[in-house]
């Protein structure tokens, strides 16, 4: 082991304290940066779906025959989004994609918690097993699949109970992937499990004579609002009520505001990643002032300073990468966490990409500024200091 | 053997210019115990840097066995100090990370040898020193005389041909000092190398077999 290196770690060692608080700061601003840039996206959609949600979505409830649900496919059209579910609001049969009154869906959404469950009529219907075993119930909304550790991909299986309207009950054991069955809506994003025919039928037969849904949702991003008007117009005459119209909203106003959004976002991000830099450089600043003593006495015996600034630089990446790993998993503990409550975040890429570039240039800059300051040490000052 | 023909060094103080060397021609030979006496401030100190290469004249060359020091390249001249020259400092100049063994291995460890043969040269340096039994101590758990002869077993591990004393009993009490003295000594008659001491102290010159005045000092 060469003089320096060995002198870098024992003065770390000596230092340990000081290291391990520069690395946790910087670990947890390069955190909160990763997870500004992941939440801030999910942010400005909670804030904004709302408005879009009114502008696009009609939620129509009340029993659907198939006949009000084929009247509805055939005013929506085939670019329309629609979800149909049944029973209570919080367990249903759903329909994804366009118009399907046959769906083979089923979907539980829950905004509160699983126990939510037992207050349905379709309470103790499901169940699950293989790696979901902890509760005996089953959620499907994205909140409660986290809880549970169920991801999208995972296999889960169903048994479900079905109460028949003769009263009996006939209990189907179902093994399904999950799926993401929503992105972007004011309701809670969901999780889809794909049901067997022979029980899609059951569940069917159990919502009672010729009602096949109880709630369908539509959205429909290209239609402009006046479609779905339309259907909320075509149905007004309906047992069901339509709990949202659509109300048309110019494309450059909402334009214009993703574009002011983004810009506060980039903001934070970059002020995360200047926080980072700046801090990285003042700490690399003080430690080479702790030290530039050692280094003129290291000089003095024999050692060239070009090795000296390949070791701060070495030294510096380490420090980066000590600190960005760190951050990156309490980012990414921080998005999960978010997850579950709800909010769907997202480290993307690009930002890790970024991050990497920044703790890159601090490794650069040190470097160079090292580079310098050893240029001009002042050997024989420093050597002559009490 | 050390050549200095018409050297000047200067230092700019607050943009004024204060020229410390004016025109210094010098020669130190080759075994010779030589003392640079003089006040502070004398620029005994300004030589001794110039020798050790850390600090080029404003005028003239300095001379190692007939190489101008300073036409070296920044590696050569690092080399130069690693092997030929061995330094103590009035301020010995230990790092306070190292334990004394470490501080006396390191020019060795510079050097490329491999660290359990340095650490084994270190200890036997610190043993005709007499301060093997402060191996393993930092220097802050070390006194002032302690400090100073960890700082010669440094200067003297790799063997140099010239060992270079920049006021080193400028922090030493009167009995520490005579210890010095008595020390310089005997290194200087076991090994016959060139030593030089920059000093203002007219008994540690005394020890010296040349005096040089720098500064108008006699």
């Amino acid at each position: 082991m060469s003089a320096l290196v060995l002198f870098i770690l024992r003065s770390h060692r000596a230092r340990a304290f000081e290291t391990a608080r520069q690395v946790v700061v910087l670990a947890v601003v390069l955190g909160l940066t990763l997870y500004m840039a992941a939440l801030w996206p999910a942010l400005r959609l909670a804030n904004t779906a709302p408005a879009d949600a009114a502008t696009w979505d009609v939620w129509i409830n009340g029993p659907l025959t198939e006949e009000i649900l084929s009247e509805i496919e055939q005013l929506a059209g085939s670019d329309t989004r629609a979800v149909a579910i049944n029973g209570a609001p919080t367990a249903a049969v759903g329909i994804d994609g366009t118009m399907r009154p046959n769906s083979r869906d089923v979907w539980y959404f829950s905004t509160d918690n699983i126990e939510a469950l037992d207050d349905t009529p379709w309470s103790g219907a499901f169940r699950k097993s293989g790696r979901i075993v902890s509760t005996g119930q089953c959620g499907l909304d994205m909140a409660t699949a986290r809880d549970l550790h169920a991801d999208i991909g995972d296999t889960i299986t169903f048994q479900v109970d079905i109460p028949l309207p003769d009263g009996t009950v006939e209990r189907v054991s179902q093994t399904a992937e999950v799926a993401a069955l929503y992105e972007t809506t004011r309701y809670p994003s969901g999780i889809l499990a794909e049901l067997r025919p022979d029980v899609a039928a059951l569940l069917a037969e159990s919502l009672g004579e010729g009602v096949v849904a109880s709630d369908v949702y539509l959205t429909n991003p290209g239609g402009e609002g006046a479609l779905l008007s339309r259907i909320g117009d075509a149905l007004a005459e309906r047992p069901v009520s339509i709990l949202t119209r659509s109300v048309y909203v110019a494309d450059s106003y909402r334009a214009a505001d993703a574009s002011v959004d983004s810009g506060y976002m980039t903001a934070l991000i970059v002020a995360g990643l200047l926080v980072y830099f700046v801090w990285t450089l003042r700490e690399q600043y003080i430690r080479f002032g702790s030290r530039q003593r050692s280094i003129a006495i290291l000089h003095s015996l024999g050692l060239p300073l070009p090795p000296v600034t390949r070791a701060l630089a070495t030294e510096q990446a380490l420090i980066g990468v000590f600190s960005a790993a760190p951050g990156l998993v309490l980012a990414n503990w921080m998005v999960r966490r978010a997850l579950g409550y709800g909010v769907q975040a997202e480290i993307a890429l690009p930002i890790v990409a970024g991050l990497c570039a920044v703790v890159l240039a601090t490794v650069v800059v040190t470097a160079w500024q090292s580079a310098r300051a050893l240029g001009r040490l002042p050997v024989a000052e420093l050597l002559a200091r009490d | 053997m050390y050549e200095l023909v018409g050297v000047s060094a200067a230092y700019t103080v607050d943009n004024r210019t204060l020229n410390v060397i004016d025109d210094l021609t010098l020669t130190l030979a080759d075994g010779e115990f030589t003392a640079l006496l003089g006040p502070s401030g004398s620029g005994k100190s300004t030589v001794l840097n110039m020798l050790a290469g850390f600090l080029p004249p404003t005028h003239g060359t300095v001379r190692y066995n007939g190489a101008d020091i300073y036409a070296l390249d920044e590696a050569a001249r690092a080399e130069y100090r690693n092997r030929s020259i061995g330094m103590i400092h009035q301020s010995f100049n230990l790092i306070p990370e190292f334990d004394a063994v470490t501080n006396v291995a390191v020019p060795l460890l510079i050097r490329g040898v491999p660290r359990r043969e340095a650490m084994t040269s270190a200890e036997l340096s610190l043993e005709s020193l007499g301060v093997l039994t402060r191996a393993w101590h930092r220097p802050s758990q070390l006194s002032g005389g302690e400090q100073q002869r960890v700082a010669a077993a440094r200067a003297l591990v790799t063997g140099p041909d010239v060992l270079l004393a920049d006021e080193p009993t400028g922090n030493l009490d009167r009995a520490s000092t005579a210890e010095f003295l008595n020390l310089i000594g005997r290194i200087h008659a076991r090994r016959q190398i060139t030593i030089v001491i920059a000093t203002h102290d007219e008994t540690v010159a005394a020890a010296a077999s040349k005096r040089v005045a720098i500064g108008g000092c006699p």
